[in-house]
């Protein structure tokens, strides 16, 4: 076996008349962040769903560690260590940052219904969780969130999307999925947000990276997977990605990519 | 099989049911929301024709009058007093004006009961005991005077949401909120509208149907919650929705009485709606959270 | 020790002081006695509540019933067999929290109002039912206990009683505060409206909804089990299905930031429901005005109006503080 930690064999998937994704297959690597980018509707979100289990593929197979990927999303993070972020941020707006982000380490304690129930009970004797909501400080420190006692609702995008970050690095994951992380973020964002990213791959999660902004995703990818319509049209070293046919095709226009 | 009688009575009871079901609608078109309410503007206006005609001895069309100008009224106070203050467009926290909304159902529940009394009362008779024969079932004048109404004031309806300009706007506006205050529509003049609207087919759900088999003030939360089913059952994709749910809802219901009893109507009803809900989750769906 | 040592326990502490001044008013006047028994029946159906639907936005409402299941099981364990409370009040627990998880099964993919439809329907089919089975509920006239129920061998007096009722309500609001606070309150808040986001995480948001509507019909049974201990009887009426939105308004009456807002909407709705009653129902008209105006003028709850109220009084009396140096 390779260092393949996660694998998208054949993935095809549509959602009533409209083909989201066709046959599209990539791996990556332990330690590896690989660039996801296309344009509009190419299908990068529908990956990711059918990765983290939101959306069941039509055909074809996820692979974590050579063992297929299957259930619903939290049997799917508990067992191969999967962990991502939402282009639309799901947070909850009534709680603080802070308990946003501490759900994540939490999470591992509250995997199934018995791991659930030991903590209700421990629960009402005496909250804890006191070193989580240290840790989670720290993680938005680096990446650039201040606001971390504020409600989640008075957040702005960016700092929503850092949040999403924040919440999916504390769950220590094997595997990390960023839907578009950087989209909104101010300049010293983008900059904690490139160094946290880094520094967990390098600590050896595979880290997928959905971003419009392809010359960010470049500078910080191993390799590149470009695609269009739904189908990967390009997968290499990230130079060659941006000097290839394809994506001068994808994105200046030389022949539009059909839907 | 169902005899045509009790047939002749489903549709009674499925126009009642789309009366109220249609008062529901025309908010959630309008507004977004369920005004859960309508059920005491029903009942407010049944006891009120009711106690005008019986106890003050008001000619009937009178009676029925002032039950529907009553209950216009209240649905234009619950507008001002609970809805205004409490509605923020686009948020996601209308949880608290709709609980307000169900607050304001008991509250019209009691006081209907205070003002009219907690008895049970006879509905106002606006047509005599006349009857037709149909086949093996006899309708009375009464039914089909309901049924009559019920598909006037459908079409009436359909005129007002398809042919009119604020009729068009209701649907623009209930879809997308926030759009439509960025594009300038009179929002709060179409939702005055739809709450008079609501109120006026409440109204005459209440006034008119209560001479079927009485009125009395407790009714108010069945009231809605069956107005409710009927909505979610026949879908809010077009006007006749409400009425095609409320027929259904009637049917369930009647059936699981002439087959199994009295008593079969709130487990038949139960079933009906766990069932609907296990195979036809479409449009109930978890709406996603945006951001 | 320092301030934020302390901190912990000024709930515990505060809350305690309360409730030892609540047992001293009631004292062993009967009139008192009564309210204390309805505060702690509906604190209780609204501390329920709270668990699944103030903290994880499940509405299922069903309340009346997991009350009833309590109380029947108290009462039909007492008259027709000779077993102790200890085996009655668990019963009626177990029984109260299978009922809401095949509810909860047979709904988990409903929420906000369609859910409460449901459960609403199911209040209503529990309610016949109490009626019709009277080879199992005693039917419309219900259970009656001859004497009091027993603990130990000791038959329990009402003086007795009515103090564990408080006790217990205080328990489980101090339970439940912590509850709010911990791993599992923070994932089930979390999943009110983030409930994606919390099952990718790797939580089980069947498992944690299902476990937040079991804790809360386990409460909702005590709440029954206390009605029948202290009146000796329980009828299908004596738990009528209104009370599934009593649950629904007492949180929004005293406050939903905190279990405590229940228990004073408990209060609120027993003083305004018991008190104004003798005025032909009037109390369930002010009670549903009351509700309406808190909604609409003190969104938070009385618990909110009041932190409103010493926040700027304490704001005022810093800034005169500042002012004079
Ligand atoms: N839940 C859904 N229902 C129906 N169609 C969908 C759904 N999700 C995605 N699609 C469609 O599938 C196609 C791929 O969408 P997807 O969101 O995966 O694209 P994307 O590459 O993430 O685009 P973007 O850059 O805009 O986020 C689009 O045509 C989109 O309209
Ligand atoms: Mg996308």
């Amino acid at each position: 076996m390779n260092a393949d930690i996660l694998s998208c064999q054949e993935l095809t998937k549509s959602y009533g008349g409209v083909k989201a994704v066709t046959g599209a297959s990539f791996t990556v690597g332990a330690g590896e962040i690989v660039g996801l980018v296309g344009p509009n509707g190419a299908g990068k979100s529908t990956m990711v769903d059918l990765i983290g289990g939101e959306q069941q593929p039509d055909s074809g197979q996820v692979l974590a560690g050579g063992v297929p990927l299957a259930g619903p999303p939290s049997r799917r993070a508990r067992r191969a260590g999967l962990a991502r972020t939402y282009q639309y941020p799901q947070v909850a707006g009534a709680l603080t940052a802070r308990d946003n982000i501490i759900v994540g380490g939490f999470a591992r304690g509250l995997s199934s219904g018995f791991a659930l129930l030991r903590a209700a009970a421990r629960g009402v004797v005496a909250p804890g969780g006191r070193a989580l909501r240290e840790e989670a400080g720290q993680v938005a420190a680096r990446l650039g969130l201040r606001r971390i006692d504020r409600l989640a609702a008075d957040l702005t995008l960016g700092e929503l999307r850092l949040l999403e970050v924040a919440r999916a690095l504390l769950q220590h994951p094997r595997i990390a999925l960023l839907d578009e992380p950087f989209a909104g973020l101010a300049s010293d964002g983008i900059a904690g947000l490139s160094a946290s990213i880094r520094t967990v791959a390098a600590g050896g999660t595979a880290v997928l990276l959905v971003d419009h902004n392809v010359d960010i995703v470049a500078s910080m990818a191993d390799r590149m997977v470009l695609m269009a319509g739904g189908t990967v049209v390009f997968d290499g070293a990230p130079r060659d990605c941006l000097a290839s046919a394809e994506m001068q095709a994808v994105y200046f226009g030389t022949g539009q990519v059909d839907r | 099989m169902i005899p045509l009688q009790v047939i002749v009575s489903i549709i009674e009871t499925g126009c009642f049911f789309g009366l109220l079901a249609a008062a529901m609608f025309v908010v959630r078109e309008s507004s977004g929301f369920f005004n859960f309410a309508v059920g005491g503007y029903a009942v407010f206006a049944g006891l009120a024709s009711a106690y005008f005609t019986s106890v003050r001895g008001l000619p009937a069309a009178a009676g029925i009058a002032i039950g529907v100008v009553g209950a216009v009224a209240l649905a234009l106070l619950t507008e001002v007093l609970v809805v205004r203050p409490m509605w923020k467009p686009g948020a996601n926290e209308e949880l608290p004006m709709v609980i307000a909304l169900v607050a304001t159902l008991f509250a019209l529940e009691q006081i209907s009961g205070v003002l009219f009394g907690r008895a049970a009362l006879p509905g106002p008779q606006l047509v005599g005991d006349g009857a037709v024969r149909l086949g093996s079932a006899t309708v009375t004048a009464q039914a089909a005077l309901e049924v009559g109404l019920t598909a006037l004031a459908f079409g009436l309806l359909l005129l007002f949401v398809y042919r009119t300009r604020m009729g068009r706007g209701l649907r623009a506006i209930g879809e997308n909120t926030p759009a439509a205050i960025v594009l300038g529509l009179p929002v709060r003049a179409v939702r005055i509208a739809s709450f008079t609207l609501a109120g006026a087919l409440a109204g005459l759900a209440g006034s008119v149907f209560a001479a079927r088999s009485g009125i009395i003030f407790d009714s108010a939360m069945d009231y809605t919650l069956f107005a409710f089913l009927a909505l979610v059952i026949g879908g809010t994709a077009s006007v006749w929705g409400p009425l095609a749910g409320g027929l259904i809802l009637a049917t369930i219901q009647s059936a699981a009485i002439f087959y199994f009893g009295a008593a079969a109507l709130h487990y038949a009803t139960l079933a009906a709606a766990v069932l609907f809900f296990a195979f036809r989750p479409q449009g109930i769906f978890m709406k996603r959270v945006r951001v | 020790m320092s301030a934020t040592r302390l901190r912990p326990l000024a709930e515990p502490v505060i809350s305690g002081a309360l409730l030892i001044l609540a047992i001293t008013w009631v004292g062993t006047d009967g009139y008192r006695q009564d309210l204390a028994v309805l505060t702690v029946t509906y604190g209780l159906i609204g501390l329920g509540l709270y668990s699944h639907f103030i903290m994880g936005d499940s509405l299922s409402i069903a309340y009346n019933a997991y009350a009833a299941i309590g109380g029947y099981a108290l009462g039909l364990v007492a008259t027709r067999t000779g077993w102790p409370l200890l085996v009655s009040l668990p019963l009626g627990i177990v029984a109260a929290v299978l009922i809401s998880v095949l509810l909860g099964l047979a709904t988990r993919r409903l929420n906000g109002f369609y859910l409460a439809a449901v459960t609403l329907l199911f209040s209503e089919a529990f309610q016949a039912w109490l009626i019709d089975a009277d080879g199992v509920t005693g039917g419309a006239e219900g259970v009656i206990l001859t004497r009091s129920i027993s603990v130990f061998g000791a038959e329990l007096g009402r003086d007795q009683i009515v103090v564990i009722a408080l006790v217990l309500m205080w328990l489980i609001a101090l339970l439940l505060s912590r509850l709010r606070r911990s791993p599992f309150g923070v994932a089930l808040r979390a999943k009110a409206q983030a409930s994606v986001a919390v099952e990718a995480a790797g939580v089980p948001v069947t498992a944690l909804t299902l476990i937040s509507l079991s804790i809360g019909a386990a409460i909702g049974s005590l709440a029954g089990a206390v009605f029948t201990t202290a009146n000796l009887s329980i009828l299908p009426e004596s738990i009528p299905v209104s009370v599934a939105f009593l649950a629904v308004f007492i949180p929004f009456l005293g406050g939903r930031s905190s279990p405590w807002g229940v228990v004073i909407g408990a209060l609120l709705v027993t003083e305004l429901t018991f008190n104004l009653n003798f005025f032909q129902g009037s109390g369930t008209l002010l009670f549903a005005v009351a509700v309406v105006a808190v909604l609409i003028f003190a969104p938070e709850g009385l618990i909110g109006l009041a932190r409103d109220l010493t926040g700027r009084l304490v704001g005022a009396v810093n800034r005169g503080g500042r002012d004079e140096r």
